[in-house]
């Protein structure tokens, strides 16, 4: 069995007096897409955030690769190969979209990335004629095409995903999860929050479900996408 | 209940905005009738979010006029918009990070507190800051009433919202702080209620939830336009008497859901290929 | 004409100081949203050290000015490390207060150092002057002109082609989303301080060479013009500021032309608000993104007071908030009153007295800064306001003090409320501009309008307090002021927590919050902010009366912009928004000084440590912020 990329053990999360995860644990190997499903407010996003090292776990491990990563500042985790595709697509509104895709690859400012630039807009046309336009005034898709973009910019080896179809048009989800398969041929691991389970799971090697802040189940997509229990976890039915 | 003189359709009359050298509204026309729920479904960029601006006042168009029954609302400043009856929220959700939950929510009620508009003559601040200081009966009476208003809105939402009223709007989670938009909207009853994919960040059955909760609005408030702007397309069929699709700021097709979701330009320019490969929309809805 | 035109020459000669100073305002507030109230004093020390090269060893001016240079750019990473850094996870607002400490002790350090003489500067180039046309321009025009615009290219150039400035612009736009493209928050955060510390240094040095003299005290004067001229340009763009300086310059220098030097600063401020209200996101602003969200675009360049806007990611809310309830209060109060028993000292009441002078004038912002959000930097003019009606009406007319301390508040809201005019179409920083522009139009008023205020003057000789329903005894004893100041800011904590926990508080909480959506909800943002500069000024008002009452005296230099720092001070350190916070907040800075009037030459020194251990340990205030 090949070393996780990345491992949560027991992670404990609290926002001031209020505890948002629980114990969870969650695994990563080189090159799996694995996905986390649950409800509103189960603690998927803070989950990605204390993988990025923007919220602090209390108790419990983060490891990347071996190496102890919580309680590392974001810039570092990212520095250490992560790309994030942020929750409500946080581009920088007054920036140009040029700008705000160069700076996806901020981490690998003295390297070529010319190219990079080129093929991320290629992926995604609509950005071509847009590229001057403040970041801040594109639709509300087009601005989840640029979080895609600049974290792809990145070519990162752990790519953080929270919720890329969302405020897309179904031909565009289409292209977003083309770009993810694709993506995952190429060998790059995520990890990715999603809320429409279809199409996660249909992509995904495996998932975890969160329920209240904690992993109520995990296993193979296809596993889980068959299993009734799963759709009720998922479902939010009370069992 | 709803005076009939709240009865107004919205007219949206040969409306443009540019910027720069992107046309995002096109001289575009529409007609709601009152009472109507109409969804506008369009690809990204199409113009929707900004149809939504222009008539809410956030921004004014090049051209092209916005009435509400009689009354014209072009250029009239957001605030007065709202007061005489459209309601909406945003497509990035702008709630009040710092302002309890409870305290957004009653935000949503104060021009009918302080009337303007279609709540009648506005009070002098005076008198409102003479009852702020020493309340009458009668104002804590309305104060009271208002904020059961506002709690029955958080309430719509079950468990989701109501327990976590004296949180900061700014701690709930993205879907959360959805919903207290929309009930901040709900809460002044307003003639037009406008929509911007207000099921985004939602789960399958959260979406269907939501759209339970719309189709109950909509029964319950028969007087209530509502407006949509929506990518899930399960909840366009479900909700929708009528649809309208936009792309580069105009309409490209309309009509009943099934119909305009047909139309060849819809699906070339919108839904895409895996769509029409087997002509039948994947369920967005778990089954 | 030639006049006009060797006017103008002027004028651009000196707005090019102004540009200057203008640029490192920029840098730390407009482009990297940073708060440096201490970046007067950095200039400061910048044309110091200078100096001390030139003038005690001797050295060359060149390396006199690289030096200086250097030596306010570790200044500015200095002030980083003890200001910036540890309030990480405060609030945004909460580095006024740290840096304000920090340049309260710069100020102090370089008087005991330099002493605080005015020295004269010596400028090799002072001598050379050349003759164009019919004008005059020297070798210091020129010098200055060129690292101007070189200054403003470079810089231009710095923010929009490197990598370091795009992470300064990402930063400043989401420190949350640079983070996760990998930019070190921090790093990007030290770097512009450090920066904007030797552009001021270099503005220092400038300024040095042009008038030839500098004293410890110049940061404010001369740090409060480049910080207008900034704001004029648009706060967010390089060639703004520059264009601002440029305009100050030359608004000052035909105003003192043809009106008079004593009206220089007047016109001059009066033609800054005519410019922001004529475009109210300054010259240069930018007006594509007005209909942005959050709460971000809606406080523009300058951090929001919103409590949760913070300067970091996932920061959590404080653990304790100052909420007493109505009989803590009143038992406090009660307490407090008993204090004449307990000691007749004169000294001690006249602090006393101050202290609750203070405390009800820092409530009176708290609610403007505070829970409207708006953040003031001419308050002093309403408290001055309700100073010299009393005076007047007291002295001139002999009214009961009922009559006056009424006529003081409402004469105050109203000057509110003419102060929140021009700022009801603006947002963020441009309110900044538009309260110092009002603070210091009032300031000019009281200083020049001599048949009623006496000018510089001031007015002497104002009578006590004398009630109508207690015979119009005059309240001579200290104690009597003591018990009306109390009795005063008992009713203004009635007022405003009434106000707070009333629709009407909860209208300007979300105005500040995000202005935009509270207006798409149905809140008249307009009626609103008028509503809270009225009543905030009433309650300075009242503030002001007394303190007229107290020294029985009034002359404009306690109503400078000085005091508008103070108070805002106040009001930040109990935690803004907070009641019983800005009481504790005003009155602790209303007599701390006097306390450690035992440390004499320190006593600044230690004051301002005070304040950067406060904050340290407590950023969100005293009483947290609301
Ligand atoms: N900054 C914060 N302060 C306090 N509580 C927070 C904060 N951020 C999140 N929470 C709480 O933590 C819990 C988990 O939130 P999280 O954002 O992780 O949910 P989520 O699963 O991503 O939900 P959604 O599907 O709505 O995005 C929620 O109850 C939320 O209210
Ligand atoms: N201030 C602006 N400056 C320049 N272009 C703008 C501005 N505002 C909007 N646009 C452009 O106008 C077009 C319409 O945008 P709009 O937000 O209305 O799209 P939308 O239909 O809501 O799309 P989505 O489904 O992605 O939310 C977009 O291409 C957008 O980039
Ligand atoms: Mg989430
Ligand atoms: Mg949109």
């Amino acid at each position: 069995m090949p070393a996780d990329l990345l491992r949560l053990e027991n992670v404990n999360v609290f926002y001031g007096p209020v505890q948002a995860l629980y114990d969870v644990s969650l695994r990563v190997a080189p090159g799996e897409l694995v996905s986390v499903l649950g409800g509103n407010a189960s603690g998927k996003s803070t989950t990605v955030k204390t993988v990025l090292g923007l919220v602090r776990p209390q108790s419990g491990a983060v490891f990347l690769e071996r190496r102890r990563i919580d309680g590392l500042a974001a810039h570092r985790v990212i520095g250490l190969g992560v790309g994030s595709i942020p929750e409500g697509r946080r581009v920088f509104p007054e920036m140009t979209v040029r700008d705000n895709l160069l700076l996806g690859a901020y981490t690998r400012r003295k390297e070529d990335h010319a190219a990079d630039l080129e093929r991320v807009v290629a992926l995604f046309p609509a950005l071509a004629s847009r590229l001057h336009q403040a970041a801040g005034t594109m639709s509300g898709g087009e601005q989840q095409m640029v979080a895609m973009a600049r974290a792809l910019m990145r070519r990162p080896k752990l790519l953080c995903i929270d919720e890329p179809s969302m405020g897309l048009s179904p031909l565009y989800v289409d292209k977003v999860y083309d770009v993810i398969r694709r993506l995952k041929e190429e060998g790059v691991t995520m990890l990715m929050v999603e809320q429409s389970a279809n199409r996660a799971l249909e992509v995904a090697d495996r998932a975890y479900v969160l329920q209240n802040g904690r992993v109520v189940l995990e296993g193979p997509a296809h596993e889980l996408a068959a299993d009734p229990a799963v759709r009720r976890a998922y479902l939010g039915e009370t069992a | 209940m709803p005076a009939q003189r709240d009865v107004k359709p919205l007219i949206v009359d040969r409306v443009t905005k540019r910027f720069g050298g992107v046309t995002a509204v096109n001289n575009l026309s529409l007609r709601v009738a009152p009472g109507e729920l109409l969804a506008i479904v369009g690809p990204n960029g199409a113009g929707k979010s900004t149809l939504f601006q222009l008539i809410s006042g956030v921004i004014r168009p090049d051209g092209g006029q916005i009435w509400l029954g009689n009354t014209e609302l072009t250029g009239k400043s957001p605030e007065r918009i709202a007061a005489l009856g459209v309601g909406r929220t945003f497509q990035t959700s702008r709630v009040f990070p710092g302002l309890t939950v409870w305290d957004s929510v009653r935000v949503g009620v104060h021009m009918e507190l302080i009337g303007g508009g279609r709540f009648g003559r506005r009070v002098l601040p005076f008198y409102e800051l003479a009852m702020a200081l020493v309340p009458s009966r009668r104002y804590k009476k309305k104060l009271a009433e208002l904020d059961a208003k506002a709690e029955a809105a958080l309430r719509l939402f079950g468990d989701r919202l109501w327990p976590r009223r004296l949180d900061p709007a700014g701690s709930l989670s993205y879907a959360n702080r959805r919903r207290l938009e929309l009930a901040r909207a709900l809460v002044s009853e307003p003639i037009v209620l406008l929509l911007d994919a207000p099921t985004a960040g939602m789960n399958p059955t959260e979406t269907a939830e939501l759209a339970g909760i719309i189709a109950e609005l909509h029964r319950t408030r028969p007087a209530m336009t509502i407006v949509l702007v929506e990518h899930k397309l399960e909840v366009v069929r479900d909700l929708a008497g009528r649809v309208v699709v936009m792309e580069y700021g105009s309409i490209i097709a309309e009509g009943s859901p099934s119909e305009a979701l047909a139309d060849p330009r819809v699906v070339e320019a919108y839904l895409g290929r895996s769509r029409r490969a087997n002509g039948k929309v994947e369920p967005v809805y778990a089954s | 004409m030639l006049e006009f035109v060797s006017q103008l020459i002027n004028g651009l000669a000196i707005g090019n100081v102004y540009a200057l100073l203008a640029l490192g305002y920029t840098l730390v507030f407009g482009v990297a949203r940073l708060i440096n109230f201490a970046q007067g004093s950095v200039f400061m020390f910048g044309a110091y050290i200078a100096w001390t090269a030139v003038a005690l060893w001797n050295l060359p001016l060149g390396l006199a000015f690289v030096l200086a240079v250097l030596c306010s750019a570790l200044l500015g990473l200095l002030m980083d490390a003890v200001a910036l850094r540890p309030l990480q996870k405060g609030p945004q607002i909460a580095p006024l207060l740290s840096t304000l400490a920090l340049s309260i002790i710069l100020d102090r350090a370089a008087e005991l150092i330099w002493s605080p003489a005015t020295r004269s500067f010596p400028s090799p180039l002072a001598g050379t002057v050349w003759r164009v046309g019919g004008a005059f321009i020297s070798a210091v025009d020129v010098v200055i002109f060129a690292a101007g615009l070189l200054t403003m290219a470079g810089l231009a150039w710095f923010l929009k082609s490197t990598w370091t400035g795009k992470a300064i612009r990402a930063t400043a736009q989401d420190p949350e989303a640079a983070q996760q493209v990998g930019i070190d928050v921090a790093r990007v955060r030290r770097l512009t301080f450090g920066l904007a510390a030797g552009l001021g240094g270099t503005g220092g040095v400038l300024v040095g060479m042009y008038y030839q003299s500098i004293f410890p005290s110049m940061g404010l004067p001369y740090g409060l013009k480049g910080f207008a001229a900034a704001l004029l340009g648009g706060i967010t763009s390089t060639p703004g500021a520059v264009a601002g300086g440029m305009l100050l310059g030359i608004f000052e220098s035909l105003a003192s032309a043809y009106a008079g030097t004593g009206y220089r600063d007047l016109v001059a401020y009066v033609l800054l608000m005519l410019v922001l209200l004529w475009r109210p996101r300054g010259l240069f602003g930018d007006r594509r993104l007005d209909g942005l969200g959050g709460s971000q675009a809606a406080s523009g360049a300058v951090p929001g007071t919103s409590p949760l806007a913070s300067a970091a990611a996932g920061a959590a809310a404080p653990r304790f908030t100052l909420r007493p309830r109505a009989w803590h209060v009143a038992a406090a109060l009660a307490l407090a009153a008993l204090l004449p028993l307990a000691t007749r000292d004169f000294y001690a009441l006249q602090v006393a007295v101050t202290a609750v002078i203070f405390g009800t004038l820092a409530l009176s912002l708290t609610l403007i800064s505070g829970s409207a959000g708006q953040i003031s930097l001419g308050h002093a003019a309403l408290f001055g306001v309700g100073a010299y009606t009393t005076a007047i009406l007291a002295r001139n007319f002999g009214l009961p003090s009922e009559v006056v301390l009424a006529a003081s508040g409402l004469l105050a809201a109203a000057a509110g409320v003419l102060t929140s005019l021009p700022t009801l179409r603006l947002s963020g920083h441009t309110v900044v501009v538009a309260t110092l522009a009002v603070g210091q139009i009032v300031h000019l008023v009281f200083l020049n309008w001599i048949s009623v205020t006496r000018g510089p003057m001031g007015i002497p000789g104002i009578p006590a307090p004398e009630f109508a329903v207690a015979a119009r005894t005059p309240l001579w004893d200290l104690s009597h002021h003591y018990w009306l100041a109390l009795a005063v800011l008992a009713v203004a904590l009635f007022i405003g927590r009434r106000l707070l926990t009333s629709p009407m508080g909860r209208a300007w909480r979300a105005i500040r919050e995000d202005r935009l959506a509270a207006q798409a909800a149905g809140i008249p943002a307009s009626r609103y902010l008028s509503l809270v500069y009225g009543v905030g000024g009433f309650l300075a008002g009242l503030a002001g009366s007394l303190y007229a009452y107290l020294l029985s005296f009034v002359s404009p230099d306690s109503f400078y912009t000085d005091t508008s720092i103070l108070v805002l001070t106040m009001a930040v350190l109990g935690g803004l928004g907070n009641l019983a916070g800005a009481v504790i907040g005003g009155a602790a800075l209303a007599s701390l000084p006097e306390l450690f009037r035992p440390l004499a030459d320190y006593r600044l020194i230690v004051y301002g440590l005070v304040l950067l251990v406060c904050v340290r340990f407590r950023p969100q205030g005293i009483g947290g912020t609301e």
